[in-house]
């Protein structure tokens, strides 16, 4: 009776953690430089301090055929059998046309995990162009409340990155 | 010469072109068969009675936040937005801002097979190649051009009825000359755009005017929703945050508190090209264009099936004649185009075989006169109007300039078609030239075959036999014990 007790109870706590994952939605504004050529593949990912991959937040491009191209995050996910992983797929942008290209910008929300903020991990922008090149950090920047207040510039096809925080 | 040219160019692009063009072929047709089927969905409306300013009012009331509007190659109207406390990209009625639905992943089979389309799944390696191969195709369409011009005796005359009693050579020529104007847009759009994808042409900026914030204002009313690319939405409500409206032909960027302009920047014209080339290519939006498309995929699948049927019977004999002749004093001449005179030709070379003779096939451009010729049988085809065909058309000449050291018993068979006007011209110009020269004695009056019948053609056998026995039945012991 007591084991079954403590069953239920574990249960419980378990579903409720999963369904409490807090998270802060934060929107946020892609600007692309204005190069030529094919629609930039991008991930964004929080990484701890050492480059681990912790969460994957948004993915843009739907066709798998170039996410290798994204070479630091393709072995994440070759690492972790995440290709064929259900929950991975859900964060593929559906949306047509999917790319952006050279000049063009995207608003788009992205919902990051309570636990995982202001703890020393940053917020890492992986973008690749076929035959244009690949940007491990084309932007990164340290995952706290200062740093997404602020505006920040790319260093390959990304030119710059706003956010806006939720109004409480 | 000149239609021989035209016929190996022909058929060794085709050869070196063709897995490739059956692989851009098959898959080309699926994919006009999606742009088709996207057009007959209910979405597509007529949009140029509705202004953006409308439809902009009304879908902004559907949605907590917009974020993007878009108006795709397919005519469908997309926002990208949260509304229902969901984010992402949604299908709208452009009349009411109603939400039709939420964009799906494109299916994973059309994406399978556009991929392989675009690039054979090798990226660059395969945008290279498959642009190569839409190049061939072009060269393709000419070569077959000038092919037709030769056998119809010139352009004028493409249109004309042909008569031809091979059944995939006809089709292969009546779907040729209907199909050359869609072969040919496909193969020159389908160069152009992965040329460009590859980054081959550099563009040239738009031309920009730019105004001073708060003196002129646009009037969203009056732009028409079919004119629409997209419409970017500023981020957040912060002054320096301004609204990018991406038209047909140019991008305009204004100010979200009073919508007065900031810049407008014309589209350049090689933006323009790019996207006529997209529309032709991939008919998106076009149901007409889609499904021709698609037909055109399946012809060029038929040409290559039916020009490896023609091939195998002319094209790779016709190539292949580096083999060094051999000479006896019986021998077979052919002058044949498209391979049926040789058959032909073939056929009385093992008939005289069984008969005991010996002899040799050789095309009549390649045939000179040896000490030991005594004999010649001569079957050739008229090409054209009138004219010698490519492998025979020098033989009238060469001839000419040699001289036989003995006599020479000839025969001449023609191959021809009595719905021409100038019926086996070639056959009776070499039966002439042989006539009157001083060295020739005629074993059998010029014999006319019509449409390659077979009737013709045994009766014509039976009388050459006869003749070759009557004529010289001592002279000509080449009974093949002889010989070797």
């Amino acid at each position: 009776m007591k084991i079954l007790f403590v069953i239920f109870l574990s249960l419980l706590s378990l579903f409720s953690i999963k369904k409490e994952e807090a998270t802060i939605q934060i929107k946020c504004m892609l600007q692309m430089i204005d190069y030529r050529g094919e629609g930039a593949y991008f991930v964004i990912s929080v990484v701890d301090a050492n480059d681990n991959y912790l969460k994957t937040l948004y993915v843009m491009g739907n066709d798998k055929t170039w996410f290798s191209d994204m070479k630091a995050f393709w072995q994440h996910l070759r690492a972790n059998e995440l290709l064929t992983d259900e929950r991975f797929y859900p964060l593929i942008d559906g949306i047509s046309g999917a790319t952006i290209s050279g000049g063009q910008r995207r608003i788009f929300p992205l919902k990051i995990p309570v636990e995982l903020l202001n703890k020393g991990n940053r917020l890492r922008f992986e973008t690749a162009v076929e035959d244009k090149g690949y940007h491990t950090e084309d932007v990164a920047l340290d995952l706290n409340q200062t740093a997404l207040g602020k505006n920040h510039q790319g260093s390959g096809f990304i030119q710059q990155i706003k956010f806006l925080l939720p109004e409480s | 010469m000149i239609a021989g040219l035209w016929r190996n160019i022909h058929f060794l692009l085709a050869i070196t072109a063709s897995l490739f063009l059956i692989i851009a072929a098959l898959s080309g047709a699926i994919l006009g068969l999606e742009a088709a089927w996207d057009t007959t969905r209910p979405q597509a409306i007529s949009l140029n009675e509705i202004s953006l300013g409308e439809a902009k009012q009304k879908i902004e009331a559907q949605f907590e936040e917009v974020y993007e509007i878009e108006l795709n190659s397919k005519g469908f109207l997309l926002v990208q937005g949260s509304a229902k406390n969901s984010y992402g990209s949604f299908y709208v009625d452009p009349k009411d801002g109603r939400i039709l639905g939420k964009v799906k992943k494109p299916s994973i089979f059309f994406q399978f097979v556009r991929s392989l389309h675009r690039s054979l799944f090798l990226k660059e390696t395969g945008r290279i190649l498959m642009s190569f191969v839409s190049f061939l195709t072009v060269l393709l369409v000419f070569s077959g051009l000038f092919l037709m011009r030769n056998r119809m005796g010139s352009f004028l005359k493409l249109y004309t009825p042909i008569n031809d009693p091979n059944f995939h050579r006809k089709n292969h020529i009546i779907l040729g000359r209907w199909f050359w104007p869609l072969v040919l847009i496909v193969g020159v759009t389908g160069t152009y755009l992965g040329l460009d994808r590859l980054g081959a042409f550099t563009f040239q900026a738009g031309k920009v005017e730019k105004y001073i914030a708060g003196e002129t204002n646009i009037n969203l009313n009056e732009i028409p929703l079919n004119e629409l690319e997209k419409l970017v939405y500023p981020f957040g409500n912060a002054p320096e945050e301004q609204f990018d409206l991406i038209l047909k032909d140019r991008t305009i960027r204004f100010q979200q508190v009073d919508l007065s302009l900031i810049q407008i920047k014309l589209k350049p014209w090689s933006k323009h090209l790019q996207h006529l080339s997209y529309i032709l290519h991939t008919g998106e939006g076009s149901l007409v264009l889609a499904l021709l498309l698609t037909l055109t995929g399946c012809a060029l699948i038929y040409f290559i099936f039916s020009g490896l049927k023609i091939a195998a019977k002319s094209s790779w004999a016709l190539l292949r004649s580096t083999n060094k002749i051999q000479t006896t004093p019986l021998m077979i001449l052919y002058g044949s185009e498209t391979g049926n005179t040789y058959g032909f030709a073939k056929l009385l070379k093992k008939r005289l075989k069984k008969e005991g003779y010996a002899t040799h096939l050789v095309s009549m451009n390649r045939f000179r006169i040896h000490d030991n010729t005594q004999m010649l049988i001569i079957l050739t085809a008229t090409y054209g109007d009138g004219e010698a065909p490519a492998n025979a058309s020098l033989f009238i000449s060469q001839f000419n300039r040699q001289s036989p050291k003995n006599d020479i018993d000839y025969a001449v068979l023609g191959f021809g078609s009595r719905s021409y006007p100038k019926f086996c011209q070639y056959a009776i110009a070499v039966d002439t030239m042989l006539e009157q020269h001083p060295k020739c004695n005629s074993l059998m009056p010029l014999f006319k075959i019509n449409k390659q019948e077979e009737r013709s053609y045994q009766h014509w056998e039976t009388l050459l036999l006869n003749a070759i026995q009557s004529k010289s039945p001592t002279i000509i012991r080449f009974k093949r014990n002889l010989l070797f």
